[in-house]
């Protein structure tokens, strides 16, 4: 259901693009995916209190996309983890703006601890 | 609640047909020479600017529109006739050449009608000398045309609180998912910290809805002010407290049965009973719903479990 909604709400997003014309169309942005590797000494749930660092291939995507009047933002960071965020901001300039974003924050008290030791 | 979701992600579409308004034509007036003059002298300055939403020719109003460079630093056909020299009339966005009203007042030549600047003039920021280019600058291709990303740029002035949030207990600010505009308004609003809410415990409980209540036993202080037992932004304490417990339930709680007692060392690890006064969570070990609770008669009335 979530991937389908986000698959909409793209699609429909450059609907406004269909008028501009080639010239005023431009694309800019970064897109880079980077291993890391994490070794965690003290307190693991702390230093994860509020993200997801581990072990893995994290990844972010930043485009932006302006056709004149119009203008489109995507943003996304640590995608698949506990902490991944995504934002889809666009409008026409001077008229209107819309913004929708998806942003999960984890808050980790614990890990693995009982109450019993 | 799925047709809402769909409703709301066909509207950015519907919004976009709407024809909006159109950009006026550029349009040069007395002692302007033209943002290609500028640029014969100013080419770095001019690249930056080309970056920036101020020289897209789409938005309605930009300076693109008018007089491009010469919109905010003025006419400069006196300034091109000197060989480029100072002096004559180029307004330039310097602290040591133009004070912070004169600044900001250039750009709300444009950006007066702009909604969140309806406080500007009432706000902190401008009774305090910042002007507009503090934070933005017209020449780059950032997000808000923002200087810094935030919260580096709000920290660079409030040093204080970026130690707060670097404190061991603190808002997930420095992980980037809170942003200081989450909470303050920046362009100016009411009260001393501009918050965006008409009071700290409404802004609290946008995000903390649980402590709300309503409680059949409420907790006085949680009804007055988080801030009476909690700080905002970062604190070496757990939670957010501004104290440690028990220490901070004994700044109130000093005169009426167990409370009464001072907790030190004598009565808690060195004593003939240890107790679990200091131990662990402390007065909250038992008294778990200190922020309010439902439970029926004396349990609630105390907030134990």
């Amino acid at each position: 259901m979530k991937s389908r909604v986000l698959l909409l709400v793209m699609i429909l997003s450059l609907v406004p693009f269909w008028n501009a014309s080639a010239q005023e169309r431009t694309l800019a942005g970064d897109v880079w995916v980077a291993p890391m590797q994490v070794d965690i000494k003290g307190n693991g749930a702390k230093f994860n209190e509020y993200r997801d660092l581990r072990d893995g291939v994290y990844g972010h995507i930043g485009l932006h996309y302006d056709a004149g009047k119009n203008y489109l933002d995507f943003r996304a960071d640590d995608i698949g983890y506990r902490d991944q965020k995504y934002e889809l901001e666009g409008g026409r300039w001077g008229s209107f703006t819309y913004h929708l974003g998806y942003d999960e924050i984890p808050h980790n008290f614990n890990s693995g601890t009982t109450v019993h030791r | 609640m799925r047709r809402f979701i769909i409703v709301l992600s066909i509207l950015p579409a519907l919004l976009s047909l709407w024809g909006g308004v159109s950009p006026q034509d550029a349009r040069g007036s007395e002692g302007t020479v033209g943002t290609e003059i500028c640029k014969g002298c100013h080419e770095d300055r001019f690249n930056t600017y080309m970056m920036s939403t101020h020289s897209k020719k789409g938005i309605p109003g930009s300076p693109a529109n008018k007089e491009g460079c010469e919109s905010c630093h003025g006419p400069g056909a006196a300034h091109v006739e000197k060989s480029g020299e100072g002096g004559v009339g180029i307004f330039i966005f310097s602290k040591k050449l133009a004070d912070a009203k004169a600044k900001s007042a250039k750009c709300l030549d444009c950006h007066s009608e702009q909604q969140d600047l309806t406080f500007w003039d009432m706000g902190r920021h401008k009774i305090e000398g910042v002007s507009c280019d503090n934070c933005h600058t017209v020449h780059s291709g950032t997000r808000k045309n923002l200087k810094a990303p935030q919260p580096d740029l709000c920290n660079f002035c409030h040093k204080s609180i970026r130690a707060q949030e670097n404190r061991t207990s603190h808002h997930p600010i420095r992980e980037g998912k809170i942003k200081c505009t989450d909470c303050h308004e920046h362009h100016g609003g009411f009260g001393p910290t501009q918050l965006k809410a008409d009071s700290v415990n409404e802004l609290c409980y946008q995000c903390h809805a649980d402590k709300r209540g309503p409680w059949m036993w409420p907790h006085p202080p949680v009804d007055e002010n988080c801030l009476t037992c909690h700080v905002p932004h970062g604190s070496n304490h757990n939670k957010l407290l501004s104290g440690r417990v028990p220490q901070i339930c004994q700044s109130c709680h000093d005169s009426t049965r167990h409370p009464s007692t001072p907790y030190t060392r004598f009565e808690t690890f060195q004593g003939p009973t240890p107790s679990n006064k200091m131990f662990a969570r402390a007065c909250l070990n038992c008294h778990g719903n200190i922020h309010g609770s439902n439970g029926p008669s004396t349990r609630g009335k105390v907030f134990v479990r």
